[in-house]
This record gives C-alpha cells, sequence and structure tokens, in this order.
C-alpha cells in the first residue's frame, strides 16, 4: 500500500518559497524593546498576510510580571504603535489566542522545567509536534545561561529523522572582537549543533538586499560587467539622521564599526562581490560569503591612515533644529572616543577585485536616513563624447538603494534635444514600493520564516562571524594602541569629516551626494 | 503575499476617443502632454510596464466591471492594458477606440504605470480584434490574455485562438459558466493539446489557494497523523456561483491523494454527491450550494474517524476576511486564520507576475474532466 507516512502530497505546487512549519517560537525578553518593536508586529503580519504555519504559536518568556492577558496588551500595543499593517480589530481576537507569556528568571532551573511544562500544553492546545524556535531578544550576556539551561531541561532536540526541530536565533553583537565571538559561538556549540543556530542580522532580511543576488545572477547584462576591468570602485553608504538617542549604554562600548562594519555591512559586501553560486543551497551562499571574508586585505599600521577615518558627530542642526554633539547626549562619557562614524578603504584580493577600492561610510546624525550600494563603472575612453576633460563624462552608476526606498538605478548618458550635441546623465529609477504597489513584508517577518522553515541563507554562519571579527579587530587593535583621546569632529548634520572627504579624494574620487 | 484590497494610488483620465491608426500617437501626445502639466518639465516622467495584458470580455456591463479593476491591477503589476469589447456599441462605424493613461507619484515626479487601449467592436467585426492587438503590443514584454468571458474560452473558437496564440499566459475565470462540466472537458483538452511554454490558469484556483495551503497543513501527517490515509468523508457547502470552483478543489484532492472518481450524482437543485476510491476506502464528497452568499467556500468538513478513534476537523468561513477551526458542538472557533477573500483585480495581478506553469492546476483540473467523466447529469 502506498501509505502516507511522513510525505505530504498536499502541499506540492502550492506556492511558498518556503514552507515554515508548524512550531511555538519562544521570546527570550519576551517582554523587551525588540519584542514589542519588531518581533510581535513581524508575527502579527505573518498571521495577517496568511504567511504563518497553521499550527502556530508563541510564548514569551521573561522576568516581566505578566500573564497571558497582560501580554496580549503588550502585543497588542507594539502592533498599534510598530506594525506595517495596521491592527484589524476583527481578526486580533483570534490571533491573540496563539501569544502566551511565561514569567521566570532565565538563570532559574525550575523556570525552564516550567517553560517544558508550558509547552507541552501549547503543542497539545495548537497540535504543534514539539517544534520550536527559541528567539534570544536578550543581553550577549546572557546567551550562555539561557542556551545552557535550555540543554539542561531538556528542551534541544538532536538532529535526526524523528525528532521534532529546535532553532535557536541570536542577536547581534556576537561578541566584541574575536576572541568573545569564539567564546558565545563555543557555548552554542556546546549546546546546539550549527545547524540549529541562526544568526540574525536583519539587513539581510531586506528586500533589496536579497534583490542583489536576483540582479546579478537573474540578468546577463550586468556579471560580465562585473569585475576589476569594468568597474572603477564601489561605494558603500548607511547613513542615520539619528543620534545615539536611549542607546548610549550600548553604543559607548560598540561604536559604528562595530554597530554597523562588522556585520550589516560586511555582509553586504559579500554579496556585492562574491562569485556566482552554484545553486541556491543555503550552505552554498555562505560558502561564496566567506570567500570574500577570507580574502579581504588586512588593514595594518603601516596603511592604517590611508584607509580608516573615524570621527564623532559634534554639535549641528537636524531638520533646523539643534541638536548637541555626541559627548553631550545622555549617558556618553564627556571624553568619549566612541566612533559615531567611520569611513575606510578595502580591498578584496582576487582575480575579479584586483585593485577596485570599496569604499565605506556609516554614520549617526547625517543629513538624511539612507543606504546604498553604488557601483561606479569606468568612464569612457576620453575621445568622442569625453573628449572633452573639462567637461568628462559621469561615469555610468548602477546604485541599489536599501533603504528608505528599496530599488536601483542606473545612470547613463544621454543627448539632450536639439541641434547641438550635448551629453546628459539621466536616473533611470526602478522603485519596489511605486512600481509593484504591494507592501515588502519587513526584514524581520521574513527571516522568522525562513528559521520556520529551515532555510538559512540569509544568516550568518559561525566561521562568517569570526572571520569578520577578525579583520574588524585589527582596527579595533590598532585603535586601541594608538591611545588617543582624540577624535576628529563633523558638525551633526553633515556628511562625515573632513578626513573621511580626503580619503577618498586622495584617490581622485569623491563621495557620492545621496 | 496578502490579497487584499489595499488604497490604490495610481490616478487616471476620462479615456477618450481615438481612431485605431491613431493610437501609438495619441497615447505619447497624452503623455507628453501630463509630462508638460505634472512636472513642468522639470522631472522626467517615467514609465514602468512590466506585461501587456489583453482582456477580453462580451458585453458593455462586464467591461464596466473590469474598467473600475484596472486601476488596482496596474497598480500592483504596471501594464500595457488592451481592453477588447465584442457585442458593443461603437459610437461610430463598427469599431472604436479609446485611450487613457495611469499613473502615480514617486517621490521625485511622476510615473506612468499603465497605457490602456479599449478597443469596441460590434459583434459582426469581432474577428477584426486579433489585428488590432498584435500591432499595439509592446516587444520583450511578456503578454497575458484575461478571457473574462463567461464562455469557456475554447467554446469561442478562432477568435479566442488568435488571441491565445499572442500570449504567454492565458486567465480564465470559470464562476458563472453555465454549465461547469462541458467548460471543464472543453478547458482540459485544450490545455492539453499547449505546448509546454504557454501558461493557463483558472482563477478558481487561485481563489482558494488559501485553502490548498491551510488544508495541506493543517491534514499534515506530522500533525494529524491518520488523516490523509484514512479520509472517509468530505463536506463542502458553497455560495451561489462556485461549484465550477469547489468542482476544481474536488479534483485538487483526487490528484494529489491519488482518488479514483467513481460516480456522482445531483441529488437535489443544490446538492450533489460524488464517490472515490482510494486502496483503502470509499471516500464520499458531499456538496451543497447555500441559498445565498458570494462565490466562495463557506463551510468544509474533513472526517478520518474509526469506530474508536475521533478525527475529523470543520472550517468555517467566519465572514470575508476570516477562516476558523470550529470543533464539534462548539460555536466559538477554536483557532482563526487570515483569510481574505480576494478581490477578482488581486487575483488577476498576484497571477500576472506568475511566470511559471503550474502542474499541479493541471492535474487537478485532468482530475475535475475525469470526475465529469462518471457524472450523471
Amino acid at each position: 500500500m502506498n501509505d502516507i507516512k511522513n510525505d505530504n502530497p498536499l502541499t506540492a505546487g502550492i506556492n511558498i518559497s518556503y514552507a515554515p512549519q508548524p512550531c511555538t517560537l519562544v521570546i527570550f525578553g519576551g517582554g523587551g524593546d525588540l519584542t514589542k518593536r519588531k518581533l510581535l508586529p513581524a508575527v502579527y503580519n505573518q498571521a495577517l498576510d496568511g504567511e504563518s504555519p497553521a499550527n502556530f504559536a508563541v510564548l514569551g518568556f521573561a522576568i516581566e510580571d505578566m500573564d497571558d492577558i497582560r501580554y496580549r496588551q503588550f502585543a497588542r500595543e507594539g502592533v498599534e504603535k510598530f506594525s506595517r499593517q495596521a491592527l484589524d480589530a476583527d481578526f486580533w481576537p483570534g490571533f491573540e489566542r496563539c501569544l502566551h507569556y511565561l514569567q521566570g528568571a532565565f538563570d532559574d532551573p525550575e523556570a525552564y522545567v516550567k517553560l517544558a511544562k508550558r509547552l507541552a500544553e501549547i503543542d497539545s492546545n495548537f497540535g504543534i509536534p514539539g517544534n520550536r524556535v527559541f528567539y534570544l531578544a536578550i543581553p550577549p550576556a546572557l546567551i550562555e545561561t539561557c542556551v545552557c539551561h535550555l540543554n539542561a531541561a531538556g528542551l534541544v532536540m538532536p538532529i535526526d529523522d524523528h525528532s521534532p526541530f529546535s532553532r535557536i536565533i541570536v542577536e547581534k553583537p556576537i561578541g566584541r572582537n574575536l576572541e568573545t565571538a569564539r567564546l558565545v559561538n563555543a557555548t552554542l556549540s556546546k549546546n546546539f549543533h550549527e545547524q540549529q543556530i541562526y544568526r540574525i542580522d536583519h539587513y539581510l532580511g531586506k528586500e533589496t538586499v536579497q534583490n542583489i543576488l536576483a540582479l546579478r545572477f537573474g540578468n546577463f547584462i550586468f556579471e560580465p560587467l562585473w569585475n576589476a576591468k569594468h568597474i572603477d570602485h564601489v561605494q558603500i553608504t548607511v547613513a542615520e539622521e539619528e543620534g545615539v538617542g536611549t542607546r548610549a549604554g550600548y553604543y559607548e562600548s560598540s561604536g559604528a564599526l562595530r554597530d554597523m562594519i562588522q556585520n550589516h555591512i560586511l555582509q553586504l559586501l559579500t554579496l556585492i562581490a562574491m562569485e556566482p553560486p552554484w545553486s541556491m543551497d543555503a550552505d552554498v551562499i555562505r560558502d561564496h560569503r566567506q570567500d570574500i571574508l577570507n580574502c579581504l586585505r588586512p588593514i595594518t599600521a603601516e596603511n592604517f591612515d590611508q584607509h580608516v577615518v573615524r570621527a564623532q558627530y559634534g554639535p549641528g542642526f537636524h531638520h533646523g533644529e539643534d541638536v548637541p554633539g555626541y559627548r553631550r547626549e545622555a549617558g556618553v562619557a564627556q571624553d568619549s572616543v566612541t566612533e559615531t562614524y567611520i569611513a575606510l578603504k578595502l580591498f578584496i584580493d582576487n582575480w575579479r577585485w584586483a585593485g577596485v577600492p570599496f569604499y565605506i561610510r556609516t554614520g549617526k546624525r547625517m543629513p538624511k536616513r539612507a543606504s546604498e550600494i553604488a557601483i561606479q563603472f569606468k568612464s569612457v575612453p576620453p575621445i568622442l563624447f569625453n573628449a572633452n576633460q573639462e567637461q568628462a563624462l559621469e561615469p555610468n552608476v548602477l546604485a541599489l538603494s536599501i533603504q528608505p526606498n528599496e530599488g536601483l538605478s542606473l545612470r547613463i548618458a544621454t543627448k539632450l534635444p536639439g541641434v547641438k550635441l550635448k551629453i546628459f546623465p539621466v536616473k533611470m529609477d526602478f522603485r519596489y514600493g511605486s512600481t509593484f504597489g504591494e507592501q515588502s513584508p519587513e526584514a524581520y517577518e521574513r527571516l522568522l520564516l525562513d528559521v520556520m522553515a529551515g532555510d538559512a541563507t540569509l544568516f550568518m554562519r559561525r566561521d562568517a562571524v569570526e572571520s569578520s571579527w577578525a579583520w574588524v579587530d585589527n582596527i579595533l587593535n590598532n585603535w586601541a594602541s594608538s591611545r588617543t583621546r582624540w577624535i576628529p569632529e563633523y558638525s551633526a548634520g553633515t556628511w562625515g569629516p573632513l578626513e573621511a572627504d580626503r580619503l577618498i579624494e586622495y584617490d581622485n574620487r569623491k563621495w557620492r551626494m545621496l | 503575499m496578502k490579497l487584499s484590497k489595499a488604497v490604490s494610488k495610481v490616478k487616471t483620465q476620462k479615456p477618450i476617443a481615438v481612431s485605431i491608426a491613431e493610437i501609438e500617437p495619441e497615447l505619447d501626445r497624452l503623455w507628453a502632454q501630463f509630462n508638460q502639466s505634472q512636472s513642468n518639465g522639470e522631472h522626467t516622467v517615467m514609465r514602468a510596464c512590466m506585461s501587456n495584458l489583453i482582456i477580453y470580455c462580451d458585453t458593455a456591463k462586464e467591461a464596466e466591471i473590469i474598467d473600475a479593476e484596472i486601476t488596482s491591477i496596474v497598480d500592483a503589476h504596471p501594464a500595457r492594458v488592451i481592453l477588447l469589447m465584442s457585442d458593443g456599441k461603437p459610437s461610430e462605424g463598427q469599431i472604436e477606440a479609446r485611450i487613457a493613461i495611469y499613473y502615480t507619484a514617486v517621490s521625485d515626479g511622476w510615473q506612468v504605470c499603465a497605457e490602456r487601449i479599449d478597443v469596441i467592436s460590434t459583434a459582426s467585426m469581432v474577428m477584426r480584434l486579433p489585428s488590432v492587438v498584435r500591432s499595439k503590443l509592446i516587444g520583450d514584454l511578456p503578454t497575458t490574455l484575461w478571457w473574462a468571458s463567461k464562455q469557456p474560452p475554447p467554446q469561442a473558437g478562432d477568435l479566442f485562438f488568435q488571441l491565445a496564440e499572442m500570449a504567454n499566459q492565458i486567465i480564465y475565470d470559470n464562476i458563472g459558466w453555465l454549465n461547469p462540466a462541458q467548460g471543464v472537458a472543453a478547458m482540459t483538452r485544450w490545455v492539453a493539446a499547449q505546448e509546454n511554454t504557454q501558461i493557463v490558469h483558472n482563477l478558481a484556483w487561485r481563489r482558494f489557494a488559501g485553502w490548498r495551503k491551510l488544508i495541506s497543513q493543517v491534514l499534515d501527517p506530522q500533525t494529524a497523523p491518520d488523516a490523509l490515509n484514512n479520509l472517509h468523508t468530505i463536506e463542502i457547502a458553497h455560495g451561489p456561483h462556485a461549484l465550477p470552483m469547489t468542482w476544481l478543489f474536488t479534483g485538487w484532492l483526487v490528484s494529489r491523494l491519488k482518488w479514483q472518481a467513481v460516480d456522482g450524482k445531483r441529488i437535489t437543485d443544490s446538492e450533489l454527491i460524488w464517490r472515490f476510491r482510494n486502496n483503502r476506502q470509499d471516500i464520499k464528497v458531499q456538496v451543497k450550494r447555500l441559498p445565498e452568499g458570494n462565490p466562495l467556500i463557506y463551510h468544509l468538513l474533513f472526517d478520518w474517524s474509526k469506530p474508536q478513534k475521533a478525527g475529523r476537523i470543520c472550517f468555517e468561513r467566519l465572514d470575508n476576511e476570516r477562516i476558523g477551526i470550529v470543533e464539534a458542538l462548539s460555536t466559538v472557533p477554536a483557532r482563526v486564520f487570515s483569510a481574505q477573500a480576494p478581490e477578482r483585480a488581486a487575483l488577476i495581478s498576484a497571477q500576472l507576475a506568475h511566470r511559471n506553469r503550474d502542474k499541479i492546476f493541471e492535474n487537478a483540473l485532468k482530475s475535475s474532466n475525469a470526475m465529469t467523466a462518471v457524472f450523471q447529469q
């Protein structure tokens, strides 16, 4: 007899590129800010869009004193304030039944016994076959405590064909340098198999970031040009309008290098620079990204000043209003040398990118919020239209905008109408929002579904985290050894310090105006 | 992605009448005029265009309904829309055209997201329509034919075949077909005869996509270990005009679970029953039409109970937005899922982006046809 055992013939052809499996999402730090602003709204949007698994529940686990009813109210407040889609009053009562809360201290073994018991009840009520996704929305210092207790309580299942799955999501930062990152990874590895660990970087869940692969490998026209022969340089900018706000406690010990470069920006760089993968399998993609991290030229003490500029914002204006300098922000030391801005020039030492500089800048209190990757192609030869070097043609630029308007644009030269032969640059724009009309899901929505489906493509593997820290450590060590209490300053509301302009102008190039 | 009715940002102007020969120059003129009026020459008005969409309908009434839907379609999927209406009443002569552009604001200017060309002919001139379409398609873009007529496409003969020849994709909708059995048979034969490159799609299939996903998860062997092997009774209640969709839905279950159709008969005007067999037992599918409602599935019960072991699950559509699982002897749904009854325009725009032939649908269609063969009218 052809009995249906594990296979489900009804799922064939259902257009869900990833098929999230029935599970309970257990949020450690379920009463915290990330949960309220991002995770619970993401879960709500998934359910409203019909993307959640049919058999699905959420269990918030944290120290705050709440019960299920209070937790549902907490979730509702989060959805009302932060959700991509407005709260649907008819849908909410049915949805909120999947939300549960358990109060407990992360270091209390008894709390994990209660957690196991509560999960068993939820499994039974929601027809969930014991699958769990543990989301650690907690400070890094608590990771070890939580994963060790989870394992000790028997809540981590082995990877085999018979057991339900246990997956763990870990937020950045994974450590604060290579040494501490290795310790965090070792702790995770003692308790979870690497296949069960999902190191999340929400940047990788953004539509344009995912579109990088589609653009490069779904179009024939770009890939032949995607190399040192045709590309002059690449600029990656991640600009934030806001100052440090309420995050001074974290930011003072982090800074722009740790906060943005080590994770988000190096991950973007790997997608832009990787060789064509031979399959979309998660590990194939991650292997190819890893190759780029392995090829990053280390920044050494000898060439440090030509490759790295850090700075801190001083007082200035934001939308016409006075704003204080970083050292005047609440919670910031008055002699802080924490960088709120960093500009880098880096090289990837492989055949494809030999000699192509990648200019990177990221900072707080910039004139506007903008994240962009710009590929600047080489100039046409100085003949014909480009013969007059006083009016040199602007080179082609392919710009991938990541936020706030996800999309891409291509700058090309065209003739102005008229009898005279005048060439003018025009920009061909593609915006996700205006072309497709539909709202893209938030990065967290996409990434949570990926975890439920067991797709790790957009998550960082252990080797990627450690390689990027190894590269970043060179810069950190150089700063540490300089012992200076001086740091260049830029006025809030500007595009960064003069030193950063000089870094790129030294190569006869300039930062893009965003 | 949710197929909900979003507030459209797209604007348009009243269509203007033009001669067939002047369609393209007049569209260019409209575009230039718009560019001047909206941006005062400061920005270039861009064109976003992802497809050609040919729409065919029989009547002015149907064209009116489609007219209201085009805005939502092009909002999600910018396209050149060519709306053909046979049996119309052109104001002059026997065939006439109207044009309009649809546009939307982007952050630094305007974007034309659709050009619309209406071609209206009298019934006697209908065979001239394909020649107009042929000359108005934008090259290098995929072309979709949306057959919005109540007549099953192959039964329209040469008009349909000529239009279909230009299209990479054909979308039809069997909601409202007067004789679903005949229509299913004709469509099955035609689909089977097509080359593999052409995509054929029934909107009814997309209408119950949410149901398919939900059922496949709830009856998954992981969560309901015996259900798929031991199903013996299914009850379906649907709203008026939804029998063809229910037929296709049952065809999907039959093809996926490898059942054989044994027989089917009409019990009353609003009820019919099918019997299937698998390698274990007979399966009975009872279908009931509700006296009122939308063309949707409203109630769905799966029973795989054995003498000593209950096993059943019952879904109820709670409203146009939600489906609930309702347990025995309860009126309160145990679980509620978002399942918005999709607007037709949303289904069309979602399908326009679909570029692959759907073998699961085609197998479901074949099984629906096999059900037709054993059905006693």
